[in-house]
C-alpha cells in the first residue's frame, strides 16, 4: 500500500520520515526562511539517484538563476535539468500542475511562495498519480497556515555546515525536536581542508580583529577562534 | 463476397452550415482501411480485413463511431457496401442484427438509387419496400425495367460482387471550411478548426506521418474594415511529429488565445506544412520509464505555448572558466549533441546572480547581511580578452572591458550561515571592489 520513497541521503532524516525517505505520490512542502538559501544542500544527496535512470529535474520558477555547472558537480547532469520560468503566481501553479499531471520521470521542484491551501489541495490530488517526488518551496511564514501537504519540513541554516530541520507535519506524530544534519555541499567536500570541517560560525566575532587585512589572506583563512579570548 | 462494410453519410454539425464533403470524408476514412470508395453522396469502407490491426471488430467500430461523430458523419454497418448505404440513408445503424435479406426487405424504395429511379412505376404496381420488388418475377423485371435495377438489388443483397474504384490518398493535406457565422474572436476559430484537425490526423495516420508544423489560415469576410487585409495565418510547431488531435487542439487553442483578429473571419483552411515520418512504439506489458517521457514533452510544449517559448529552458555548458559564460540557458532544443565537459577544478555555486552584486565594504572587508567570514580562497579566474559581446562588440571599449575578467574568488560565510561565492576585482585606478556572484544554496 505504501508508495515508494526516495532516500534523502541523511540517515537521521530517513529515520524520521514515514517510509524512510522523501515520499512519492504526494507533496512535500519545504519551508525556508529565504528562497534560494539551502535547497540544493538539502536535496543534493537525494536527487542524483532520481536522475540516474534518465529522469529529469524540473525547476519551476526558481528564485535565482540556477548554475548548471554547480548542479553538474552535485551529480545532476546539465542535460537533465529543465528550468521553467514563470513570474505570475497563477502561471507558476498552472505550470506545476501541468508537469505533475504528466507524471514525469525524475523530480519536480517548485517555488510557490503565494499558493493558497485550496490550490495546494488541487496539486495534492494530482500528485497522487505522480510517481516523481514533488517538492514545494514556501516561505517559513506559511507555517502559520494549515496545508494539505502530507509532509511539511521547515529548514533553517545552522552554524557551520549544518542544517536544522523541524517536521511540523508528517504521517504520525509531528517531530518536536530539531534535527541537525551535516549538509556540506557535495562539491565542497573535497575542497574543504580538514581544519575547516568543524567551523562553528560565531555570530558575535568582531571580524576586524580576526583577519588583519582581507587582501593578504592565504589559501584558507585563519581559524576565527584562534585569537578569541577563551571564556571561563 | 460479404465483408464488413461501413457507410458514412455526411450530416451537418450543429455549428457549421455545410457538411463535410465526401472526398475529404474518404481521406479521413483511409486511416482505418485502404479499401475506401465514394458511393454517390456517401463513403463506403470495407474494414473486415483490418479488424485485427485495431484489436478486433468491436474496438474498431467504437473508434470509427466516436470519430465519425466528431467529424460530422452518420454511420451504418452492413455485410455489403450498398446495403450499408441503404441503411445509413434510412438512419439505421446495424446491418448485422438480423439476416441481411430480412433487414433490407423492410426498407423503402428510396434507399437504393437505381430502384428509386423507377419508384413511381413500382409504387403504382403496389410495391412499397425493397422486399416487394424482390417478390416480382426476375424475368419480367429485367424486361420491364433496366438491368441496373436488378444489378443493384443483387449487389445489395450480396448475390453479385460489388466493384468499386478505391480512393487514393493525396500527396499533401489541405482542407477548407466555411464557417456558419462570422467569427469575431480568435479563440472561437478553434471550434471550426477542430474538425479540420480531425481530418488532418486521419490523413497523417493513413500516411504514417506526424506533423511537426501546421498552418491555420483564415479569410476575413467582406464586411470587415478595408485596412484589415484579406486574412491571416498562424503556424504552429511541435517538437516531435505527432498525430494526436487533442494535442493539436490544445496547442492551437493556446496560440489563438493570444491572437486578435483584425476583422471577422468567414472561412478557415488548414495545411499540414511540415511532416515527418513517425515511428510507432511497440507497447510493453512492463511499466516503462522511457514511455513516460512522452506526456511530459507535451506538457512542456503546452507550457511553452502559453508562457512563451523562452520560458522553458535547458542549460548548455560551454568550455569557459568565467562563471557567467560557463553556462547558457537556451529555450528547449531536442538535439543534445554536445558531450559533457571535463569536470571543472573549482567548486561552483548552485545559484548564480544575473549580474554580480557590488558589496558594501567596511574596513576593506565586504559586508552582506553583516561582515563575511572568508573560508577558502583566493582562486584567480582571469581571461576573456578574446571575447567580444555579440551585439555591437567591435567598437565599444566598455563592453569588452566587462567581458575580460580578473577576479579572485572566495568562498564566504555570511552571519546567517549562508555559503556565498564572492570575488574581489580591481577597478579602474587603484580601487578594489567586492562582488557577490553566487550562492551555494
Amino acid at each position: 500500500m505504501d508508495a515508494p520513497t526516495v532516500a534523502t541521503g541523511f540517515a537521521a532524516l530517513d529515520a524520521e520520515l514515514p517510509g524512510g525517505g522523501w515520499p512519492t505520490h504526494s507533496l512535500s512542502e519545504l519551508l525556508l526562511a529565504q528562497a534560494g538559501q539551502c535547497e540544493w544542500r538539502l536535496l543534493g544527496p537525494a536527487l542524483p539517484a532520481v536522475v540516474q535512470g534518465g529522469g529529469r529535474i524540473y525547476l519551476i520558477a526558481p528564485p535565482k538563476q540556477p548554475h548548471a555547472g554547480g548542479l553538474a558537480q552535485l551529480g545532476l547532469p546539465a542535460a537533465q535539468v529543465v528550468w521553467i520560468d514563470a513570474t505570475a503566481p497563477a502561471d507558476r501553479l498552472w505550470a506545476t500542475e501541468q508537469i505533475v499531471k504528466s507524471d514525469p520521470a525524475g523530480a519536480i521542484l517548485a517555488w510557490l511562495p503565494q499558493a493558497r491551501a485550496q490550490q495546494l489541495r488541487r496539486l495534492q490530488v494530482h500528485a497522487q498519480g505522480c510517481s516523481a517526488p514533488v517538492f514545494l518551496f514556501r516561505p517559513a511564514l506559511a507555517l502559520r497556515d494549515a496545508s494539505p501537504a502530507p509532509l511539511r519540513v521547515s529548514v533553517h541554516l545552522e552554524a557551520g555546515w549544518c542544517l536544522g530541520l523541524r517536521i511540523p507535519k508528517r504521517r504520525g506524530v509531528p517531530l518536536d525536536e530539531v534535527l541537525h544534519l551535516a549538509a556540506m555541499p557535495a562539491n565542497l567536500v573535497s575542497a574543504i581542508p580538514p581544519r575547516l570541517v568543524s567551523i562553528p560560525a560565531p555570530a558575535g566575532v568582531r571580524w576586524s580583529q580576526v583577519v588583519p587585512d582581507a587582501r593578504t589572506l592565504g589559501r584558507a583563512a585563519p581559524h576565527p577562534f584562534a585569537r578569541l579570548p577563551i571564556a571561563h | 463476397m460479404l465483408g464488413h462494410w461501413a457507410a458514412l453519410l455526411p450530416i451537418p454539425l450543429p455549428g457549421c452550415p455545410s457538411p463535410i464533403d465526401a472526398p475529404s470524408l474518404g481521406i479521413w476514412a483511409l486511416q482505418f482501411t485502404p479499401r475506401v470508395a465514394l458511393l454517390e453522396e456517401a463513403v463506403v469502407a470495407e474494414v473486415g480485413a483490418c479488424a485485427r490491426l485495431f484489436g478486433g471488430m468491436e474496438p474498431l467500430q467504437r473508434t470509427v463511431q466516436a470519430q465519425a461523430g466528431d467529424i460530422g458523419a452518420r454511420l451504418a454497418w452492413a455485410p455489403t457496401g450498398s446495403a450499408a448505404l441503404a441503411l445509413v440513408r434510412q438512419g439505421q445503424r446495424d446491418g448485422f442484427a438480423a439476416p441481411l435479406a430480412q433487414i433490407l426487405d423492410a426498407l423503402p424504395l428510396a434507399s437504393l438509387t437505381p430502384v428509386a429511379r423507377h419508384g413511381a412505376t413500382l409504387e403504382r404496381m403496389g410495391c412499397r419496400t425493397l422486399g416487394d420488388v424482390r417478390k416480382l418475377p426476375r424475368g419480367g423485371l429485367a424486361r420491364r425495367f433496366d438491368k441496373a435495377l436488378l444489378l443493384a438489388l443483387d449487389q445489395a443483397y450480396g448475390l453479385r460482387p460489388e466493384a468499386y474504384e478505391w480512393v487514393v490518398l493525396p500527396e499533401s493535406f489541405h482542407a477548407r471550411l466555411e464557417l456558419m457565422a462570422r467569427v469575431e474572436t480568435a479563440p472561437a476559430l478553434l471550434f471550426g478548426a477542430r474538425r479540420l484537425l480531425v481530418q488532418m490526423a486521419g490523413w497523417l495516420s493513413a500516411r504514417r506521418l506526424g506533423a511537426t508544423a501546421f498552418t491555420l489560415r483564415w479569410r476575413h469576410d467582406a464586411m470587415g474594415p478595408k485596412n484589415a487585409g484579406a486574412g491571416g495565418e498562424i503556424t504552429i510547431r511541435t517538437a516531435q511529429p505527432t498525430q494526436n488531435v487533442e494535442h493539436f487542439a490544445r496547442l492551437l487553442g493556446e496560440h489563438l488565445d493570444k491572437l486578435r483578429l483584425l476583422a471577422p473571419a468567414g472561412e478557415i483552411e488548414l495545411l499540414a506544412s511540415e511532416v515527418a515520418s513517425v515511428v510507432e512504439n511497440n507497447c510493453s506489458w512492463l511499466p516503462d520509464g522511457v514511455c513516460k517521457g512522452a506526456s511530459v514533452e507535451l506538457a512542456l510544449e503546452r507550457i511553452a505555448a502559453r508562457l512563451g517559448e523562452p520560458s522553458v529552458r535547458c542549460p548548455a555548458l560551454t568550455p569557459d572558466h568565467r562563471l557567467e559564460w560557463m553556462q547558457r540557458w537556451e529555450s528547449r532544443s531536442p538535439q543534445r549533441t554536445r558531450r559533457s565537459e571535463p569536470p571543472y577544478g573549482l567548486p561552483l555555486p548552485t545559484w548564480i546572480l544575473d549580474a554580480p552584486l557590488r558589496l558594501a565594504e567596511r574596513e576593506h572587508r565586504p559586508i552582506y547581511q553583516g561582515p563575511l567570514q572568508m573560508l577558502l580562497g583566493p582562486d584567480r579566474v582571469e581571461g576573456g580578452w578574446w571575447h567580444r559581446s555579440a551585439g555591437d562588440g567591435h567598437c565599444h571599449g566598455g563592453d569588452e572591458e566587462a567581458l575580460n575578467v580578473q577576479r579572485d574568488y572566495w568562498l564566504a560565510l555570511s552571519p546567517h550561515a549562508e555559503l556565498l561565492w564572492v570575488f574581489q576585482q580591481r577597478l579602474a585606478g587603484d580601487q578594489i571592489a567586492w562582488f557577490l556572484h553566487g550562492h551555494f544554496g
